[in-house]
């Protein structure tokens, strides 16, 4: 779901690096000592869960976290995946620089909708925490395949956007199994943000 | 165990300030997004081969990493290839900057430590909460680690086997409480101990002239797209 320095046009990656500074910026500022440690724990998780590959439909995938990031950071979830693509970047080639900040948007908008919806949302917590496992990792996917559509890689990589439904499936029961195990084990994770 | 996760390989070639890394190795990134033909671009990559080759890096390593980009370049130059047949260019050229931009990148972390970035980044006035977090990302990535490790330490001594695909969830969030209550341990050490949410800059040394030299060196990669044939 990363994409690669080179893909894109240097406009559109220039344009999302200003767009996804801003948000970091934004969402970033006035941080608490305490939440830094937070961010931080969240984007490690988040690093070393992307390192681990598993094979799904003849391709191999990875989990993001997106939707969890989400529901434990709130608004504060669009730096730590900014600071985990980096990483990814850096270390594995997971994406590229240049590409950083529209990856950055593509995810950190599936993590700020899952928190919106874990927030807004009166439903158990089964249901909502599984609703934004899956939007936080299908939106980034939508995302990308229409980005990849109108800068004019055609419209047959809409099919890549099937594996990501699998993946995102795989990503609300994580997600499911997780809140339940937070709900009691520490519940006041769930209810800080 | 510890930091066997983040080690890469090491080129401590370059002993100039991480900025002028950062700033000379992201312009060559940028400057080979940018090329507009396959010559300027092959004009580039024969550039940043010329780089490799004063960086000793080894030919397995480059092409380690080329490897790792592979898969997605090159599914995206197929697309391009089909979309845009029978004019091929745009796909090498896909294929083309993707690899360059890679190899840029892999000197950039293979010459500089990730501390070192950090601080490189902080001191081009990133965004602070940007800087602070991917601090803190580098120390608990290494001790989410560990904790992995000791944790499949005790399943193994309890019951000599590993557990079911369906432990999953539990263990990760288990794995994830005890190193988030780590963190928090760790957070209020460093808030007793003065710590305000940003990073001290500890490196207070000056940009000299062999830094601008580098980062000036670098950036020629730039050069060939003034060329119009």
């Amino acid at each position: 779901m990363h994409i690669a320095d080179g893909i894109l046009p240097t406009a559109w990656c220039a344009a999302g690096h200003a767009v996804a500074l801003g948000a970091v910026v934004w969402l970033g500022r006035r941080v608490e000592p305490w939440e830094v440690a937070r961010m931080g724990m969240m984007s490690a998780t988040c690093f070393v869960v992307s390192m681990i590959h598993f094979p799904l439909l003849g391709t191999s995938v990875h989990l993001g976290l997106f939707g969890l990031t989400g529901i434990l950071l709130g608004g504060r979830s669009f730096p730590v995946i900014f600071t985990t693509l980096l990483f990814q970047a850096l270390l594995f080639q997971h994406g590229g620089l240049l590409s950083l900040g529209v990856n950055a948007l593509n995810m950190g908008v599936g993590a700020l909708v899952a928190a919106f919806v874990w927030k807004a949302s009166a439903l158990p917590d089964s249901i909502r925490g599984a609703l934004a496992g899956f939007l936080g990792a299908i939106l980034p996917a939508l995302l990308l395949v229409a980005e990849f559509q109108a800068v004019g890689y055609g419209k047959g990589f809409a099919a890549i956007a099937g594996i990501y439904l699998a993946v995102a499936g795989v990503e609300a029961a994580l997600t499911v199994s997780v809140i339940s195990f937070f709900r009691h084990a520490k519940p006041a994770l769930l209810e800080s943000r | 165990m510890s930091g066997r996760l983040l080690i890469v390989e090491d080129c401590s070639w370059v002993p100039v300030d991480s900025r002028a890394k950062i700033v000379g190795l992201m312009g060559a990134a940028l400057a080979v997004s940018a090329a507009p033909s396959v010559v300027v671009l092959g004009i580039q990559l024969g550039l940043i081969a010329g780089v490799l080759l004063v960086s000793r890096l080894s030919l397995k390593w480059a092409l380690q990493r080329c490897a790792l980009v592979t898969p997605f370049a090159a599914m995206m130059a197929a697309f391009l290839a089909f979309e845009r047949a029978p004019d091929y260019a745009p796909s090498l050229l896909v294929l083309g900057k993707a690899y360059g931009s890679v190899l840029v990148l892999g000197i950039l972390i293979a010459s500089t430590s990730v501390p070192d970035l950090v601080t490189g980044l902080q001191r081009l006035r990133f965004p602070a909460v940007l800087v602070v977090t991917a601090s803190f990302t580098y120390r608990y990535a290494q001790l989410l680690e560990d904790e992995w490790a000791r944790m499949a330490r005790a399943r193994l001594s309890r019951s000599g086997r590993s557990a079911g695909e369906a432990a999953w969830g539990s263990r990760f969030a288990a794995l994830f409480l005890r190193s988030w209550d780590r963190a928090e341990r760790v957070a209020a050490c460093m808030a007793a101990r003065g710590f305000d949410g940003s990073m001290a800059d500890g490196s207070g040394s000056a940009f000299e002239k062999r830094d601008w030299m580098f980062a000036g060196s670098l950036l020629l990669v730039t050069v060939p797209l003034l060329w119009r044939p």
